[in-house]
Order: C-alpha cells, then structure tokens, then sequence
C-alpha cells in the first residue's frame, strides 16, 4: 500500500507541483471546474435545476475524457519516455505500478468531478437567491448518490480500459483518440439516464453496479497486461 | 571464497526464440573489485545485466548475484543493487532533488537520512547548483551524472553500469569516467560495467570479459589490464584543478594522483610530440614516459574480428 501511494504521489507531482509539471494539464481541471462547475449551471440553471444534457456532461462525459486523457499519458507516456525499464529494476512490484498510477487518474478526474458538483451546487442556489426562488435546492440525496457513484463507475472504466489501449498503442496521442471513440459509445444508455436524471437515477444505481462488476474485471485484465507490457519492456 | 564473488555465471544461455543473446557464459566478478563486461554491440552485454537483475530468466545455466538466484530473489537483488541502464529513466518534470527523493523512497531509505544523502550525492556528481531543476532540463551528461547519483543513493553492494558513456561526446564521457572513478573508490562498491569503449575499460575496471556474439571470447585479467593500459606520462607532483585542466587539454584518458608523482595516460597509439609539448608548456615536469604492451583496444579488435557482433 505504501509503494501504491508513493507511485502515486510521484505521479500527482508530475502534474501539479514538480518544477516542470504538465502546468496545461492541471490548468485544464481547473478551467473544467470553472466552465462546468460555475459558468455553465449559473447561465443555464433552469435546465440544470431539472434535467440537463449538460448535467450528464460533467458527470459523465467529464470524467471519462480527462481520466482517458491521463491513462494515456500515464501509461502510454512512461513508456514512450523509456521510464518503466528503469522502475522494474528497482524493488517496486509490478502491481504498485499499476494501481499507484490508477490512484493517481482517479484522483484528478473524480477530484475534477466532485469539485465541480459542489461548485455548481453554489452557483444554482446563487441563481436561485438572485432570481427570488427558493434556497437552499439540492437534487435528492438518492439522485446525488447515483450521480456521484455513477461518475465514479465511468472513471473507473476510462481508468481500466485506457490502460489496455494505452498498453497496445504506439504513442500517447494514439491511445487517446482510441479511448475517447470506445467511451463515448460505452457510456451513452448512461447518459441518458442521468439527462433524465429527476427520474433516471433509479435506473442509473443498478447500471452502475453492473459497470463496477465490469470495471473489476476490465481492472483485472488490465493488470496482468500492464505486468507482462512491463517485463517485456524491460528486457528490451 | 563464495563470499568474495559478487556474481557468478555458470554456462549461462539466454535464447530469444532462435536467437541465442548468450551462449554458455561463465563467469566470476570479485566483490569491491571493478569487472568489465566488454564487446561490441549486440554481443549481449545487456541481456546479461537484465538476467543479472532478474529481468530476464536464464534459458539454461545458472547466475549468482550476491548469492542470490535472480529468479528466485529479483527483489532482494535489486534491493542491494544500483543501475544505469541504457536510458536514464529519469523523470523529466520532476527536478533532480524530487527524481532521488522518489527513488530514495522506493529502496526505503530511512526518512531522516534521504535529505543528507541526496545533498551529499549531488555534490559528489556536480549537480548540486542544479537540485531544483528539472531533469529534464540537463544535458545528456549532467543526466547521466543524476543516474549514477540515483545507482548509489541506497548505499548498494552492487552496480550495474550498463554503457555509462554510450552517446556523450569526448568531455561529457571523460567527466563521468572521472566521477565513476571517484565514486567507486569512495563507496566501496562492486561494480559491473559493460562497454565497447577499451579506453573506459582500461580506466576503470580491474578485471575484464570480452564477449562475442553472446559468448566469452576472452577472460582478462587484472595483470593483462595493466600491461594494456595506454601510455603512461609520469610528472612531478602537481595539484589536482590544475593537473586535471592539463589533462584535458592534452587529451589525456586517465589521471592518477600519489604523493610523489601525477600519472597522464593516454591511447596506446597517441603521437606523444605534442602531448609532450603540452604538458611541458603547462610547467609540467616529465619523469618517466612508460609504454603499453598490447594495448586492449588491438586485443579487444584481435578477438572480436574487428568489432563485429
């Protein structure tokens, strides 16, 4: 568990706050809070206060595109920088690898996430004060629930089956066109649940279920793939 | 005796598919002793650093590495080992400090004692005025310098330098021998280092292999190292800065420091005219000029059909 959490500081530190950190990258999550979190709810908040295609966006779309975009380069870009030879001769387990950098995906896209809910959970309820409804308005704890469950089932899936096409592309950029068309059409019956999401949660808790028993199994694939891509690269 | 040898190989083969990378190695690297792994490339020099750190199991034979099987102990070995691979592996955004900070962590340095040592590291490789700059930012020299820093961080009974000066130009690769050099004496530290490059070798290994086409062509011993050393310019005692501006100057491959006497050596086939010239014009005064046997580079050549793999 350790190793898992040094990998995956190491991984955070390659983004936010090393001397040559991807500085767009992190720039990229905060604009997403910004545009998605604030902007977007406050100007468009009738829709968001009852359904929204923009509401399955942020929850799901949101995720799913930046977690695809850092599995890649996590993944894809250790080993086009010739890093991961270096990692498999030092006594870290091929396992700590994998989940350290999963951690680390997973904390910046579901940290995107759950920041801009609770930002456009503020920014609603300042339209609301502003236009004389009624404060405070929140969805239904359920409907929370399964939105924020469900953003966590997808990113789980960008995370896991990026990994396998990261792992079978050429290049960073590759892997990210690849990945991006597979998600899409992977998590469109979940958006719809979650545009009708006033009446929709209730089916989007159990499809979640099932996208987490298909997360762990993809996980686990994943992970023998990432094992044998790693010793392979390493007696190259 | 078995706690003398660092590593040992027994009819060591290792088959990529019909390709044989090795054939039938046997060899002894003593421990605190320097071995060089020699030959030109695709003679199998790194396959036989990857078995050594359990990255790839032997496909007949048997290895030894501390006294461990590198199949069975891969994480112990590479526990007590350091490394320079072919590419630094380094983290280019993180800055050097960050880069042995990780790695410090992955070895499981004590907390109290990383600062310390990665102070005392990048000192010892001429990096410290560069600890927060990214790594990426060096030149292909100064990373190859954190590398070795990264190698000795944990304090490792054991080095694996796979070809520390592939790529650098003349004075980057004179540096880094220098600080290998230097390292190695002040660490006390078994080293295996693989090169094509015979005045490296010459350099910086007491005893040596010379592999062919995944076989060992030629064993060299500590006596035929020194007998094939280069030309050896012996002058009065001169102080370090200033011996070490004339060696560069001059084109020197080594330098060697006694109380009595500073030791320039150079290529086996050096024109000493204007070694002489130079030396002198720096206020050197020249004892004693002494000169090779068969240097390692015609033995090297001699066994290798010129270089071949």
């Amino acid at each position: 568990m350790r190793d898992v959490w040094l990998v995956c500081r190491k991984e955070l530190a390659e983004v936010f706050w090393a001397p040559g950190a991807r500085r767009p990258q992190a720039l990229a999550m905060l604009a997403q809070v910004g545009v998605f979190g604030v902007l977007i709810p406050y100007f468009q908040a009738p829709g968001w206060l009852q359904e929204s295609l923009m509401l399955s966006i942020m929850f799901l779309l949101l995720p799913l595109m930046s977690a695809f975009a850092q599995t890649a380069s996590s993944f894809a870009g250790e080993r086009e920088r010739k890093t991961l030879e270096s990692l498999m001769a030092t006594p870290l387990g091929v396992g700590a690898l994998f989940f350290g950098k999963c951690l680390a995906v997973v904390i910046q896209s579901y940290g995107t996430v759950a920041a801009s809910a609770l930002a456009s959970a503020v920014a609603l309820n300042v339209w609301l004060l502003n236009h004389g409804g009624n404060v405070p308005f929140s969805y239904s704890g359920p409907a929370w629930f399964a939105l924020l469950a469900t953003s966590l089932a997808v990113t789980l899936f960008a995370v896991s089956s990026g990994v396998l096409i990261s792992l079978r592309s050429q290049s960073v950029r590759a892997a990210q066109s690849v990945t991006l068309v597979v998600s899409i059409l992977a998590i469109l019956p979940l958006m719809l649940g979650v545009v009708k999401v006033a009446i929709g949660w209730r089916f989007l808790l159990p499809a979640t279920g099932i996208l987490l028993a298909v997360d762990a199994a993809v996980a686990g694939i994943a992970v023998v793939q990432f094992g044998r891509a790693a010793t392979r690269a390493a007696r190259r | 005796m078995q706690d003398e040898i660092a590593i040992q190989a027994q009819g060591l083969t290792v088959r990529f598919g019909d390709l044989a990378a090795l054939r039938d190695v046997s060899l002894e690297a003593r421990r605190a002793s320097v071995f060089g792994l020699l030959g030109p490339n695709g003679a199998g020099k790194s396959t036989f650093v990857r078995v050594c750190l359990g990255l790839l199991p032997p496909s007949e034979g048997r290895v030894r590495v501390l006294g461990l099987d590198p199949v069975r102990n891969a994480r112990e070995i590479r526990r007590r080992a350091g490394f320079v691979l072919e590419h630094p592996g380094l983290y280019e955004n993180l800055s050097c400090r960050s880069n042995l900070e990780f790695f410090a962590r992955v070895y499981r340095l004590p907390a109290r004692e990383v600062g310390p040592r990665i102070d005392a590291l990048l000192a010892a490789v001429g990096l410290a005025d560069r600890a927060g700059d990214p790594a990426g930012a060096l030149s292909r020299g100064l990373k190859q310098r954190l590398t070795l820093a990264r190698a000795l961080l944990h304090r490792p009974e054991l080095i694996f330098l796979d070809e520390p000066t592939s790529g650098l130009d003349p004075a980057a690769a004179w540096e880094i021998r220098g600080v290998i050099a230097r390292l190695v004496a002040e660490e006390r530290v078994t080293v295996l280092i693989t090169t094509h490059n015979m005045a490296e070798a010459e350099r910086l290994c007491d005893e040596a292999a010379i592999l062919r086409r995944g076989e060992v062509v030629k064993r060299i011993d500590p006596d035929e190292l020194r007998q094939a050393a280069g030309i050896r310019v012996r002058c009065g005692p001169l102080d370090r800065g200033h011996a070490e501006g004339m060696a560069r100057a001059a084109g020197a491959v080594d330098l060697v420091f006694s109380a009595t006497v500073t030791e320039f050596v150079f290529e086996p086939d050096r024109d000493l005219e204007p070694v002489m010239r130079s030396l002198q014009d720096s206020g050197a005064e020249v004892v004693e000029v002494v000169r090779p046997g068969l240097g390692l580079e015609q033995l090297y050549l001699s066994v290798t059909e010129g270089g071949l793999g």
